[in-house]
């Protein structure tokens, strides 16, 4: 695939989700940086903010298959993965896929789950497979996960701990529509019914062969110099207790380079690692201060602000 | 033909080798013969041709009769293939012919640390400030070459590898200066072969007032004094050199008996001097002879120096270098009071058969006082000053009868006249005499020292008188007492006086400027002769003693090492640091000083900002120059950001390439660039 086509294509994409959603460019941006990157995402917002659309609309426009499970506090394990039925014509156990069984899954208010739902559904983000009853069962390829989460209401809640944050590739907030764009959803069509007439703006394949191409994306010493003063900065004691680790390193090198794709550059910028930084690093900079890992965007203003592109200490 | 794998040596090195080469030799320029340049042009060019591969290396024929011919022409043109002149020719063209003999990288270095070798060759001949500065510029470049050689063919970059050159070089300054200043000076164990054929200004063993028709009015420095204390005035300013006592009716000469082998040290004790004295410190220029100057009568601090009994100082070694001594003057003295040996009353009263009118005056002058020889001297005297005699730089030459043509039909003169024509009537009535040659007086620099030129070249005489010893009479005196008084430049009613010159004081003697350039030189030039060439046993314990009570061996050798293990110390620390440390990359610092010029017009970039995001700042603030900035962003990024070889080029050296001319690029908008609104 050339390198105009994949822009195109890219371009496509953004159109296509941005028509759902209208107003939120760069969010979308991200999340489709997210899938180039082949990451999770976890959208924290409050309700009725379009978590649920977006995800639905960035499925439909991929050509995924898609499903959405609803966390609830009486949920089980095998409410997400599926369960061994008894068929008592063969007289055998046979194996009901769960909604986890598909390209794309909406993990609704993840954080209203008990520990054992959420790890289940964790371990196979991470896995990409399921073991059940000593059986493994590879999920589909391409695999993300889209889980939302409520971060006001927090009575009977289980916050994800900081191990399960880190799976999450970006954590973006939507936050509130503009009032022009919040006129242009009133005046207009009902967005549910919008979804369901979208047509894929990217087939399956391509999408896998944008993730291949993003890998390619070059990133000069200068550019690492400047990632490696970041986290070097985030790692110091007066930053944060917690700085952000190895993992963290490469899942914000991994994110811009997908976002430089994004953008449509052969080579990462300063820009790319900035636009990303606050996606990637804000819920694995948990300073300790806030269970529902608030510390980070504190710290993360702090680097955009004093790490500079420029290399300080040489001047 | 035996075919030799052949060291392919980096273009840049060949280059900075041979410019290395041509830079050492030129500083012998002037004293080499032609035939040695020609050498070196086809050396050069032979072995520029051997790179190109036009031409191959001289086989060994070729080499072996190289080799004879230089012997043999050297030997032609010198007449000995020893001594400093020949040998360094002979090492010159040896140096040339090894360019043609380059067959291994071996051969490169060889030919790099023999470059030392030849520069500091330069030595033997010149220590001048000037020709140092020279030297150094030379090892700079020899530097360089080393440096060239051992850098990797891709890396070479003539202006970087002069500067890790002079980095170098300055690293090493330090210790040349700690080096300089503690290490004992010792006088060389051999001796070179200077022979006085190279002296061809000033004093000579011999003076023929007759034949010379036009005296040297050259400003060529001879020595400088500096005083301790009191300075005399310009009339006590008696610089004995030679004493010439023969004479054979044309020439007056230097006596056998003031040779260093065939003369003894005298015995202090003849001589009475009181209480007054003059010290001072004497650089001497080199004059390949072996006298020394000083006032009368001097005691001085150097080894291998004799005091005759004519009490001149007669030095070992010709004064091939410069020299510095220190002497004590008592200008209070009388020797040989009372008694004078009948040898030496015999020598100083010869006379050859000549000139038989003088005589007859003398006699009849002689007569007149009653043969008291003082009043006799004293009527000479006077007949010179009323006779219509007349001093002048430029008199007429004279044949036979020296003495009587001058006295009686010329009545021209300089110095050596009169002092020749005065021992002459003293010898003749039997009274003891003798000419001295030296300087009579100096001209005092502003900086205090005082700088004796060969313009003060002078003739003068001594005669023994009973009861008072050797007294110093100069007739020149009687005749043009203002020579004495005011130095030579305002005796002579010709104005041909040091025009002659280009540089001539004289001539500008009018312009403030030029003079007091002149002068400021000459104090540097004299800082130096006393203080870098004229560094030598006594000077170094001088100084030392500012520093250290009681300077010991001990004390200045512990103390040499302390120092150089202190800036070996600094140095490997400066080193040290400098290895860890990162340097700011060059492109950066170019973007930075887009975004200074930025800041000056009231936009900085802000910390953590992107440079796009800044461009977008300074398009908006500044739309005239947005096409400009957006230049100069783009090639930051891609030089900085972008893939190696992103426009372009395959290989290493086209990426190269490219990035250095993106670069300037980039260096030339930055430079170009004026933001106004």
């Amino acid at each position: 695939m050339e390198h105009v086509v994949a822009n195109q294509l890219v371009g496509d994409l953004i159109d296509a989700v941005g028509c759902i959603l209208i107003g939120k460019e760069e969010q979308i941006k991200l999340c489709v940086a997210c899938f180039v990157a082949r990451g999770h995402l976890l959208l924290e917002d409050l309700p009725g903010m379009g978590k649920t659309t977006l995800a639905h609309a960035l499925a439909e426009a991929c050509g995924m298959s898609y499903q959405r499970i609803q966390f609830t506090s009486d949920m089980l394990p095998s409410d997400i993965l599926g369960v061994s039925v008894f068929n008592s014509n063969e007289a055998t156990f046979e194996f009901r896929q769960g909604p986890i069984f598909s390209q794309l899954v909406l993990a609704d208010e993840i954080n209203r789950a008990t520990p054992k739902a959420q790890s289940a559904l964790l371990e196979a983000m991470e896995e990409k497979q399921v073991t059940l009853d000593g059986a493994t069962y590879s999920l589909p390829s391409p695999f993300f996960v889209i889980a939302t989460q409520n971060p006001s209401d927090q009575m009977g809640t289980f916050a994800l701990p900081e191990s399960q944050l880190d799976r999450f590739l970006m954590r973006i907030h939507l936050g509130y529509p503009d009032p022009a764009v919040e006129r242009e959803l009133i005046n207009g069509v009902n967005r549910r019914d919008l979804i369901k007439e979208m047509k894929a703006a990217v087939s399956l394949s391509q999408l896998v062969e944008m993730q291949k191409q993003a890998d390619l994306i070059h990133l000069s010493d200068a550019v690492i110099d400047y990632i490696q003063r970041l986290v070097a900065f985030s790692r110091q004691p007066s930053t944060t207790h917690v700085g952000l680790s190895p993992r963290g390193t490469l899942a914000l090198v991994a994110a811009a380079k997908a976002y430089a794709f994004v953008e449509g550059r052969a080579h990462v910028v300063p820009e790319d690692v900035q636009a990303v930084l606050a996606a990637v690093a804000d819920h694995r900079l948990q300073g300790g201060q806030d269970v529902t890992g608030h510390a980070g965007s504190s710290v993360v203003e702090k680097m955009l602000s004093e790490v500079d592109v420029f290399d300080q200490a040489l001047l | 033909m035996k075919t030799h794998t052949i060291y392919p040596i980096p273009r840049v090195g060949l280059i900075l080798l041979l410019v290395t080469v041509s830079l050492a030799i030129a500083s012998h320029a002037l004293r080499l013969p032609v035939g040695v340049f020609v050498a070196a042009i086809v050396c050069l060019v032979w072995r520029i041709q051997v790179f190109r591969e036009r031409w191959v290396f001289p086989g060994k024929t070729v080499r072996f009769f190289m080799v004879i011919a230089s012997f043999v022409t050297v030997f032609l043109y010198y007449g000995t293939i020893l001594g400093p002149d020949a040998g360094v020719t002979l090492l010159i063209l040896a140096y040339l012919f090894k360019l043609l003999e380059m067959y291994k990288e071996r051969d490169a270095f060889f030919i790099v640390i023999l470059s030392y070798f030849v520069v500091a060759t330069n030595y033997l001949f010149s220590t001048s400030l000037l020709s140092s500065l020279y030297t150094f510029v030379v090892v700079l470049m020899v530097t360089a070459s080393l440096v060239g050689l051992n850098q990797s063919r891709k890396k070479i970059r003539p202006k970087r590898t002069l500067l890790i050159a002079a980095k170098l070089s300055i690293q090493a300054i330090p210790v040349m200066l700690i080096l300089f200043v503690f290490v004992p000076r010792v006088s060389p164990i051999w001796s070179l072969n200077v022979d006085s054929d190279q002296a061809t200004t000033g004093l000579s063993d011999s003076v023929s007032p007759g034949d010379i028709s036009s005296l040297s009015k050259s400003d060529e420095l001879v020595f400088t004094a500096e005083f301790n204390g009191d300075k005399p005035i310009q009339e006590e300013l008696y610089w004995r050199g030679v004493t010439y006592s023969d004479f054979d009716g044309r020439t007056w000469s230097r006596g056998l008996r003031d040779n260093y082998e065939s003369s003894d040290s005298i015995e202090l004790d003849n001589i009475d001097y009181s209480k007054k004295l003059f010290e001072f410190q004497i650089i001497m220029q080199p004059n390949y002879r072996h006298w020394l100057f000083s006032l009368p009568f001097s005691t001085i601090d150097l080894p291998y120096v004799k005091l005759t009994d004519s009490l001149v100082f007669e030095r070992k070694e010709a004064v091939s270098t410069l020299l510095s001594y220190r002497a004590r003057s008592h200008p209070e003295y009388v020797y040989q009071r009372h008694f004078i040996s009948p040898t030496d009353r015999e020598r100083n009263t010869r006379l050859p058969a000549t000139d038989i009118r003088a005589k007859r005056k003398a006699i009849q002058m002689i007569a007149k006082v009653a043969g008291d020889h003082v009043k006799y001297a004293d009527s000479v005297l006077n007949w010179f000053n009323t006779a219509n005699f007349v001093y002048t730089l430029q008199p007429p030459a004279l044949k036979v009868n020296t003495i009587d043509g001058f006295l009686f039909s010329t009545k021209q003169g300089f110095c050596g006249h009169y002092a020749g024509a005065f021992v002459f009537m003293m010898r003749a009535v039997g009274i003891p005499a003798r000419m001295i040659g030296g300087y009579q007086g100096g001209d005092y620099h502003s900086a205090g020292h005082l700088m004796v030129k060969q313009y003060h070249a002078h003739a003068w005489t001594e005669i023994w008188l009973r009861g008072k010893g050797w007294v110093r009479v100069d007739p020149t005196r009687a005749v043009a007492p203002e020579r004495i008084i005011s130095g030579p430049e305002y005796v002579t009613s010709d104005s041909s006086f040091l025009t002659d010159s280009p540089l001539s004081p004289r001539l500008f003697r009018n312009s403030e400027f030029i003079s007091s350039l002149r002068s400021r030189l000459e104090h540097i030039d004299y800082l130096w002769s006393r203080w870098v060439v004229g560094y030598n046993n006594s000077t170094q314990m001088e100084f030392l003693s500012r520093w250290i009570n009681n300077v010991t061996p001990q004390k200045v050798i512990t103390i040499m090492l302390m120092l150089l293990c202190g800036v070996m110390a600094v140095l490997s620390i400066y080193v040290l640091l400098q290895r860890g440390k990162q340097k700011l990359n060059p492109v950066d610092a170019l973007f930075l000083r887009y975004c200074d010029k930025l800041a000056e017009k009231g936009l900085s970039r802000m910390q953590g900002e992107g440079v796009w995001i800044f461009y977008q700042r300074a398009a908006n603030h500044f739309p005239a120059q947005a096409d400009a900035f957006c230049r100069i962003t783009q090639l930051y990024d891609d030089l900085r950001y972008g893939p190696p070889g992103a426009v372009n080029g395959e290989n290493n050296h086209d990426v190269s390439v490219t990035l250095a001319t993106q670069k300037n690029a980039l260096k030339r908008e930055i430079r170009r660039l004026h933001i106004h609104k």
